[in-house]
């Protein structure tokens, strides 16, 4: 005679408890996310129009648009990222691919954890001190910008050291097989292959770069400046720092508040939508390279 | 002159001895084939030939391996050059994540280059000789990846022989592919020994048998015996040899 199967073991109290529990957990962020999206729509939806994402402000910033500051934060952010991406991926290259794990390695790695534990505040005042008046840039775009890159260095440096080392040892030593130099192998296969990660890493590290304003306050950002920047050399309004001041400056509350909320909901929006591109994007550069 | 041989060479990581002393010696357009039970040292010979061990930490070695008479761990020898000299292929099938042709492609246009025009003349060529040329003709843009494995494991041999080495080295090639996968690839070897000289490193037994001309068995970093490979199969010289291929231990 078979013997039977064993029986199914009900679910324990302890296993359906803990899925439960990370469940109601997972559910309530999304659930917080939406509420912040949610609570901006609310409070700014109103103000927020074509109209006032592409005019500037007027009647001393209680009305018209946030142009000005939009466009400061995008100079600022895209300037930033711009010299983060090149320090950040030259140096994760080194960590993945080049470094012979030894002392200097491990000080560097030890070094990049430290970056990432820096209040942004210090980084704005290390700025101040170093990019503003040492190197004498002023408070202008280009400081802010080296400012803002340093404090995205940590992040880029994992990202780009993570893009590197995913991509399979095999196919690295196969290439090196082929006769392909070390260089050759980075450029041709490493590079090549980690290339959609690393460009996510760059698009969520603008998002995170549009909303900083701790380094932005003393190293570039002006509290009203009704001009398009025109030079990297000039300071500029920029979104977070403008939405500062509307809440906290306004005098006529009933105006400003509104706007305020328009604002965050534009900077909110606009990371929303980088975020989105990332993937996008990962996907798309993954589907030519036949992965 | 051989095409390859090895003369006391002993092998290091760091501490410890991966290969004792080993010489060996083959002709050229041979197949040789390396056995002998897991860590026997076999892997570790079959990279001598193109310096792939040169990237562990630790490697070391002494006596000297030559290809056509010339030591190759000679201070003056750039590994990057020898290595588009000496084929390899490797265990698990590595496409790069390109196209079919790209991936043959690969080792040429690592060179100074050369036209597409031949670029694609030596492609085919290559696809031909490593008998894929038919299933893949009408495809070469399509992903490498969309081959099956027994076809990928061809696609790398025809990248490795599309920059015609003078060696090709091949470890455990069909382990991963199924009996008739293998059986085209066996075939194949025997065809490609023509113009080539292979040194391949094998679990199987039988494969040994079926495809080499010498044979090579290694255990605990020696070579216990190498000779022909009718004679050593049906008549073996060391006890740990006959131990061995009657299926004692390993």
């Amino acid at each position: 005679m078979p013997r039977s199967l064993p029986k199914r073991v009900p679910k324990r109290w302890g296993e359906a408890t803990l899925t439960l529990f990370t469940a109601a957990i997972s559910w309530s962020m999304l659930v917080a996310l939406v509420g912040v999206i949610g609570f901006l729509v609310y409070r700014g939806g109103k103000v927020v129009s074509w109209d006032f994402i592409t005019s500037p402000m007027r009647e001393g910033m209680q009305a018209g648009g946030i142009a000005i500051p939009l466009v400061g934060s995008l100079w600022v952010a895209t300037l930033a990222l711009l010299i983060g991406a090149l320090l950040g991926t030259a140096t994760g290259a080194y960590l993945s691919e080049f470094s012979s794990k030894g002392r200097l390695h491990r000080l560097i790695e030890l070094l990049v954890n430290t970056l990432a534990g820096i209040p942004s505040v210090v980084y704005g005042l290390f700025g101040l001190a170093l990019f503003v008046v040492a190197m004498g840039l002023g408070a202008s775009i280009l400081a802010g910008a080296l400012t803002l890159s340093l404090l995205s260095l940590p992040i880029l440096i994992r990202n780009a050291q993570e893009a590197f080392s995913g991509v399979s040892q095999e196919l690295k030593l196969a290439s090196i097989g082929m006769g392909a130099s070390p260089a050759q192998t980075f450029w041709r296969i490493t590079f090549r292959l980690a290339f959609p990660r690393l460009i996510t890493g760059y698009v969520l590290a603008m998002g995170r770069l549009l909303g900083e304003t701790a380094p932005i306050l003393f190293t570039v950002a002006a509290y009203y400046l009704p001009a398009y920047p025109r030079s990297p050399l000039e300071p500029t309004m920029m979104l977070p720092y403008h939405l500062y001041a509307l809440i906290t400056s306004g005098t006529n509350v009933a105006r400003t508040y509104p706007m305020a909320f328009g604002t965050a909901l534009v900077l909110v929006t606009l990371t929303l939508i980088l975020t989105i591109v990332a993937a996008v994007l990962r996907f798309r550069l993954k589907k030519r390279l036949h992965v | 002159m051989y095409k390859l041989q090895a003369e006391n060479v002993s092998v290091w990581y760091g501490t410890h001895q991966a290969l004792y002393e080993v010489s060996l010696a083959s002709e050229r357009n041979q197949i040789v084939a390396l056995i002998g039970p897991s860590g026997c040292g076999k892997s570790t010979f079959l990279r001598l030939f193109n310096r792939m061990n040169d990237f562990i930490p630790g490697f070391r070695l002494t006596g000297k391996v030559l290809i056509d008479g010339e030591d190759i761990y000679a201070p003056h020898v750039d590994p990057v050059l020898l290595r588009r000299r000496v084929g390899m292929v490797f265990q698990k099938p590595t496409p790069f994540p390109f196209s079919i042709y790209e991936n043959v492609a690969y080792g040429l246009r690592l060179q100074n280059r050369l036209s597409e025009k031949l670029i694609r003349e030596r492609v085919e060529q290559a696809l031909q000789q490593s008998a894929l040329w038919d299933e893949v003709k009408d495809k070469l843009k399509k992903s490498a990846l969309s081959l099956s494995g027994g076809q990928q494991q061809r696609l790398c041999i025809a990248r490795a022989l599309a920059v015609r080495p003078s060696l090709i080295l091949m470890d455990e090639p069909t382990s991963a592919l199924d009996p008739i996968s293998t059986a085209k690839i066996e075939e194949l070897l025997i065809d490609l020994k023509r113009s080539y000289t292979i040194v391949i490193v094998t679990h199987n037994m039988q494969q040994a048998a079926r495809i080499s001309d010498y044979t090579a068995f290694f255990k605990e970093g020696l070579l216990i015996e190498y000779g022909r490979t009718k004679d050593f199969f049906t008549n073996p010289q060391h006890p740990e040899t006959l131990r061995y291929i009657t299926g004692r231990f390993g």
